[in-house]
């Protein structure tokens, strides 16, 4: 129990950081964003009354302790301000498009796992056979393509030549298929490794040879007492590639022009709408800092050796 | 035989081996460690020399020439705007590299450092240090590195210092792990027991046994940054045109998958082909530094 | 006479190497009876883990590319994967080395046996879903009922609790009950012959006697056959009932286990029973074997151990020696049996009490020896004089009758350790901290030139001591003097003080740094002190000479060198700097036996020629008697008894010191001995009174209240309430006078 208390105070603390971070980052921009957002917004330049005017509404000449812990304290309430260019609330604005991320960042861990995992213990049982070394290479080149790049070839062959997905969009199974295979090769490759090389280590393991040496057939041998072994650092890296999947979906989006926190961010980059910025970042690590926690802490509930409340290392 | 002790009073009949006869070894017995070596030693060839090759210019613009499909004048075709593709490849392998290496090299020496202070000297410290690397990897590397960029404004110069700031924790880490473990080693005690200070134990002892994972992971890490580099030039944020960059060429084909396949196909394979000969590369050093895989053997 | 159990005929394993094949196993033929224990003997490297691995049908990555193992008059080398499988399934089990990995860390043991059980009732039925436990596929009654057996069987191998215990996960037993778990395991399967893989080898002494005791009664319960690989002639000599000794995948020697080990014949058998400490005299050399293993499996004719042997011939070396059956029963592979048995005869007619043939004139040689010491130490017992004069203890000066004459070169004086083990970070922010006391409060005194041995089981606090005396950890209470003055830690000593001690760890794979040639781990300590690099080369070529190395080792890297070429190299970096005091901690019990026999002829050398005083920390009471001229004996972080070796090894005057001494299997032994029950309890709560009274077969209500304080019992200091009648107790086998 006190472990978990330690972990989720260690969280806190992390989030703290990530916050102080994100504001810092974005407050640390050279320029006057002020003025930036009202030439955007008018198309000329504004005097310099407009723009004392405009940051004395967005609360810009508050001091910056104070705008930091306005913004924390909201965050902290859901509300992470409004964007700059529309009266749209940043929160409702990641709502809307976190929908479509999820689904995408699903779909793909999906497509990876139903991938590598029986790659991966093919490949660890019949090491040095040309299964092996098919998936190995086939590995290799799945964690060395750009995923854009894959997503371009699948869009030229299956959308452009083969006419069976769409080539862009969203909603619907369709358009799902291809971003999340785009997006699911490279991280089924990484996991396809890691099986195959969790599955190797086990399988040399003396409990291995016990089980053997009870009589059991070498099909339960694996996958009653290696596999469970074997799995239990597949699971951990798994869960840390939901950062992958992330970074990957803002690329991906692009790609495939899906709607999503990737095009929101990337938008709002390029107009330089702070406060886009800053709730996107904010979602994506909070997500990443809690999808850590969670699988921190199933880690322990699989692996027995690991107790709950016993403290690290 | 398989026991823990295991003590052969053999004459050992190797001699002096170095790391460096190890890795040829590794080169002659693993074909694709051999592939791996071969890739990136003719990338940084073409990095170097190629650009004095080519009779094209990189950034010159030959409308007429626009779009023509792979041929003997254009090996790999020309773009929309009539530059020769190869050309441009041949620039941008340059700046691949150039920032692989760059990006690698700030990575390595501030998470070594971390990664040795905070394992060597403990405590709060440790503490203090390791929570800095929490929430560096708290972010989804590329999407902090996008807004780092973004905010920074758009240029390669940027993009570097965007993905140096992003990836070092994981080396720290890595280093902080290794020290902890050989600081409990019987050897670094016998040092002490000379009364040792702590900089010549860190130099002697420490940082030799604990590098050879970061060499491993600096290797891979190379491919990681030449991808990470053509993403953001993908999404804008990196290289801007007309700099011959393989993501920016990649995007600029964009608006021509049905009727010119070479400009997004060619960037993507030169980026992939890069990756694949540092993680080739990578591979094959763990299999040489890795003493587990040699313990393998005296398992026998 | 019917047809053994199991036999082993011809067999050859090989392993696929990149330099080319190796044969672990080159030729091994033996047979196991029904009901009967043997005893596979042989150093690491002799093939006899292949060899039991072979005959379970796990040789795999080898190959068996030789040979018959028949089993129940079926031949396995050609039986296919399924009448192998079935046979471990349901006629032989096999206990591995290291309970710690042989146990499936993610299921809990109930599960472990009931599997066993399982296959043992349906051996060729096996579906994955019903061993998965999938709910409406597996068989929940037949499982229960299993769990319910498995509750037996862990009773049965001595698990207290087993009800309890069944629903545990490995990781929650201590190794000696994960070995018993283990063993019930390969008891489910109700086999015809138990494969024993150095099953104690990885457990403390008495937990080893108690698993060695279950493993016998099993045997007498239900007739099995148990093959039991060790590299302990010991454990043979208690355990056994036929010895079969192994070199280079090959057998050199077999036949009933009293008879080999008292009238060894070949060469190697001799060999090999020689290097053990208890055989020779305290403090003189042990006999060693010449050279070293060699690569297993040169599968070239001639027999194996030629280029060691000393009385080997040209013949010897080119072709397969022959198999000589000395008496009905025995077999000697030896092809110059002749010429071993006439230096023998040669040897007892000039009255050495060498090895001889069929009485125990050496148990009767070393019985004299032992009471002439005895005899000896009362002397210098009463005059004070000598180099068993020692004994002052600042904390009990009024038992002590000694004067303290001079300064000793070493004092430990109430010296303390206490760890912070608090398990959570929470817990240390409320301030319940758990402190674990690893040593309390120790106080004795080294003089230059003597040896002192500090004995005691995993978890005594022993290498915690050492630590401290050696400055890497401070201690809590109390101090280390050196020649009179305070020492502290190493980064409050003095470049002169740090200079006077070396220090020899355990383990010399772990203790030389990977990286670094000889010459630069010898350079180090010279290089702190500011040498010269003439100097320094000087310096190192001379070191290299002391411990019996040659100067082509200088350039070689860890990897390069052998255990005990290793262990040499960190001997000589203790003694760089000429210490007057090295600490061994565990100096030997990384290494071979007959490599042990080497490295401590090499201390006992080192000593004689620089004059060195040695702090021996060991688990290993053959190993301290053979070289300690005292010995202290610690439970707890207490010190039980200390006294002069003689006196001590002698008669025992604590129940603690007697048990240690029961556990050790030795030669002489017939298995009689009464091991200790119960586990170590955990140092971070400490029973109160005697700390030992949880253990003792001597404890009344008084230890359980009261702390004794040392008692003075025939030269030893024992810490007992009724440290008299520990002497008067007739003293167990080993030291019992065999008189004619």
């Amino acid at each position: 129990m006190s472990y978990v208390l330690y972990r989720l105070a260690t969280a806190v603390v992390v989030l703290f950081g990530v916050s102080l971070v994100t504001f810092g980052f974005v407050h640390a921009t050279p320029g006057d964003p002020a003025e930036t957002i009202l030439i955007e917004q008018t198309g000329q330049q504004p005097s310099s009354e407009a723009v004392e005017e405009f940051r004395e509404a967005e609360g810009m000449n508050d001091p910056v302790h104070h705008q930091y812990v306005d913004w924390v304290t909201g965050a902290v309430h859901g509300d992470l301000g409004q964007s700059y260019f529309s009266d749209a609330e940043v929160s409702s604005l990641i709502l809307d498009d976190l929908y479509n991320t999820l689904e995408l960042a699903v779909a793909s861990i999906l497509v990876a796992l139903v991938i590598a995992v029986p790659t991966g213990i093919a490949s660890a049982i019949h090491q040095g056979q040309p299964i092996d070394v098919t998936s190995q290479i086939g590995a290799l080149i799945g964690v060395s393509m750009p995923n854009f790049w894959l997503g371009y070839l699948l869009i030229i062959v299956f959308a452009l030549n083969l006419n069976m997905f769409p080539v862009a969009g969203s909603g619907g199974l369709e358009h799902l298929i291809l971003p999340a295979i785009a997006l699911g090769t490279g991280m089924a490759a990484i996991v396809t490794r890691l099986v195959r090389t969790s599955m190797l280590e086990v399988i040399d393991q003396e409990y291995i040879d016990t089980a053997r040496s009870k009589g059991l057939k070498e099909r339960i041998v694996v996958y009653k007492h290696a596999l469970r072994n074997a799995l239990i650092p597949v699971v951990t890296v798994v869960g840390l590639q939901l950062g992958f999947v992330l970074n990957g979906a803002v690329v991906i989006e692009i790609v495939f022009q899906r709607p999503g926190l990737g095009n929101l961010l990337v938008d709002a980059i390029f107009a330089r709408n702070y406060p886009v910025v800053q709730g996107v970042v904010l979602v994506a690590a909070v997500t990443f800092v809690v999808s850590n926690l969670l699988v921190d802490l199933s880690y322990r509930y699989l692996d027995p050796r690991i107790k709950l409340g016993e403290s690290q290392q | 035989m398989s026991g823990t002790n295991a003590d052969t009073e053999t004459e050992a009949s190797v001699s002096t081996q170095s790391t460096w006869r190890d890795f040829l070894d590794e080169i002659r017995y693993n074909p694709l460690t051999l592939a791996g070596t071969l890739i990136v030693a003719f990338l940084f060839a073409v990095a170097i020399v190629g650009p004095v090759l080519t009779p094209y210019d990189p950034t010159s613009q030959d409308l007429a020439n626009g779009l023509q499909p792979p041929s003997l004048a254009h090996p790999f075709g020309t773009d929309q705007l009539g530059r020769d593709m190869l050309t441009r490849i041949v620039y941008g392998a340059r700046f691949s590299l150039g920032i692989a290496i760059a990006v690698t090299s700030i990575r390595v020496v501030l998470g070594t450092t971390v990664g040795l202070v905070a394992g060597y000297v403990g405590g709060w410290v440790d503490e203090f240090l390791m929570r800095l690397v929490d929430i560096q990897l708290a972010f989804p590397g590329l999407i902090l590195a996008l807004v780092i960029a973004g905010v920074l404004g758009p240029s390669l110069r940027n993009v570097m210092i965007a993905l140096a700031i992003v990836g070092w924790a994981t080396y720290a880490r890595v280093v902080r792990g290794n020290v902890l473990s050989v600081k409990e080693r019987d050897y670094v005690a016998a040092s002490r027991l000379l009364g040792t200070p702590p900089r010549r134990i860190t130099k002697r002892h420490l940082l030799p046994n604990a590098i050879n994972p970061v060499i491993v992971l600096a290797t891979l890490n190379l491919g990681t940054v030449v991808l990470a580099t053509a993403g953001l030039s993908f999404l804008g944020l990196g290289a801007q045109p007309p700099t011959p960059e393989w993501g920016t060429m990649l995007a600029s084909g964009r608006n021509h998958l049905r009727d010119a396949w070479w400009i997004v196909n060619i960037p993507g394979v030169a980026i992939m082909l890069t990756v694949l000969g540092f993680n080739l590369l990578g591979d094959g050093l763990r299999d040489t530094l890795d003493p587990k895989q040699q313990s393998r053997l005296e398992e026998i | 006479m019917s047809d053994p159990l199991l036999s082993v005929e011809n067999l050859h394993t090989q392993f696929r190497t990149p330099e080319g094949p190796v044969n672990a196993v080159n030729g091994a033929t033996f047979t196991v009876e029904a009901g009967e224990i043997v005893g596979l003997v042989g150093e690491s490297g002799s093939g006899k883990s292949v060899t039991a691995r072979s005959i379970m049908g796990l040789e795999s990555p080898g190959e068996i590319v030789e040979g018959d193992i028949v089993f129940d008059s079926v031949d396995l080398t050609e039986a296919p994967e399924a009448t192998r499988r079935r046979a471990r399934g349901t006629s032989m089990s096999m206990v591995f080395q290291d309970p710690n990995t042989s146990l499936n860390p993610v299921f809990d043991v109930g599960e472990q046996i009931a599997e066993s059980l399982k296959i043992h009732e349906s051996p060729d039925s096996q579906s994955l879903l019903d061993y998965l436990h999938v709910p409406l596929v597996s068989d929940r009654r037949e499982w229960q009922e299993h769990r319910k057996r498995a509750i037996e069987l862990m009773e049965q191998v001595g698990i207290a609790d087993a009800d309890d215990r069944v629903g545990h996960y490995p990781h929650e037993f201590s190794g000696g009950m994960r070995q018993r778990a283990m063993l019930a395991i390969a008891l489910a399967a109700q086999p015809e012959l138990l494969i024993a893989d150095e099953p104690t080898t990885a457990l403390d002494t008495t937990t080893q006697a108690r698993i060695l005791d279950r493993i016998r009664d099993l045997r007498d319960a239900f007739d099995t056959a148990v093959l039991l690989i060790t590299h302990d002639l010991g454990v043979v000599a208690e355990t056994c009932d036929r010895v079969v000794v192994l070199y280079g995948g090959e057998v050199m020697e077999s036949g009933p286990v009293e008879r080999v080990l008292s009238d060894p014949q070949h060469p190697y058998t001799q060999g090999l029973l020689d290097c053990l400490p208890r055989r020779s005299d305290r403090g003189s050399p042990l006999p060693a074997i010449e050279g070293s293993v060699l690569d297993s499996g040169n599968s070239t004719p001639g027999c194996p151990f030629a280029s060691r042997c000393e009385y080997a011939t040209e013949a010897c070396r080119v072709s397969d020696p022959p198999t000589i059956r000395p008496e009905r029963s025995r077999r000697v592979v030896c092809g110059e049996l002749d010429t071993v048995r006439q230096d023998a005869e040669s040897e007892r007619n000039a009255a050495q009490p060498r090895v001889d043939g069929g009485d125990r004139s050496i148990e009767r040689a070393s019985q004299e020896r032992h009471e002439a010491d005895v005899q000896t130490s009362g002397t210098i017992g009463k005059d004070g004089t000598g180099r068993a004069s020692g004994w002052e203890n600042p904390e009990s000066r009024s038992d002590d009758t000694t004067v303290e004459s001079e300064t000793p070169l070493l004092e430990i004086d109430g010296v303390s350790k206490t760890f912070d083990v608090t398990g959570s970070r929470l817990e240390r922010v409320f301030g319940q901290r758990q402190l674990l006391g690893a040593v309390d409060e120790i106080s004795f005194r080294i003089d230059a030139g003597e040896t002192v041995g500090l004995v005691g089981e995993s978890g005594s606090g022993k290498s915690t001591l050492a630590s401290v005396i050696a400055g890497l950890e401070s201690p809590t209470e109390g101090e280390v003097r050196f020649d009179g003055a305070t020492v502290g830690t190493v980064e409050e000593r003095t470049p002169e003080q740090l200079s006077e001690f070396g220090f020899v760890f355990q383990n010399p794979t772990e203790s030389l740094n990977p990286r670094m040639t000889v010459r630069e781990t010898l350079a180090e300590p010279l290089r702190e002190r500011n040498w010269e690099t003439e100097q320094q080369d000087r310096r190192i070529a001379e070191l290299l000479e002391l411990v019996g190395l040659s100067s082509k080792h200088a350039a070689r890297r860890p990897h390069e060198l052998s255990g005990g070429q290793l262990q040499r190299v960190a001997i000589a970096r203790a003694i760089a700097l000429e210490p007057s005091v090295v600490i061994l901690d565990e100096p030997v019990s990384a290494l071979d036996v007959s490599i042990q026999a080497k490295i401590l002829n090499l201390l006992l050398e080192l000593q004689e020629r620089l004059g060195l005083t040695y702090l021996v920390i060991s688990h290993d009471l053959e190993v301290v008697h053979h070289i300690a001229d005292r010995v202290l004996v610690m439970y707890l972080g207490k010190v039980m008894e200390r006294g002069p070796a003689n006196a001590l090894f002698e008669s025992p005057a604590h129940p603690y010191t007697e048990a240690l001494f029961e556990a050790i299997p030795t030669l002489e032994d017939d298995g009689t001995a009464q091991p200790l029950s119960g586990a170590i309890p955990s140092p971070v709560d400490p029973p109160d009174g005697c700390v030992f009274h949880t253990r003792c077969p001597m404890a009344e209500e008084q230890c359980r209240r009261e702390e004794p304080s040392f008692e003075t019992i025939a030269g030893s200091h024992s810490r007992c309430h009724f440290a008299e009648d520990v002497t008067e107790e007739p003293a167990e086998p080993t030291i019992e006078p065999d008189n004619p």
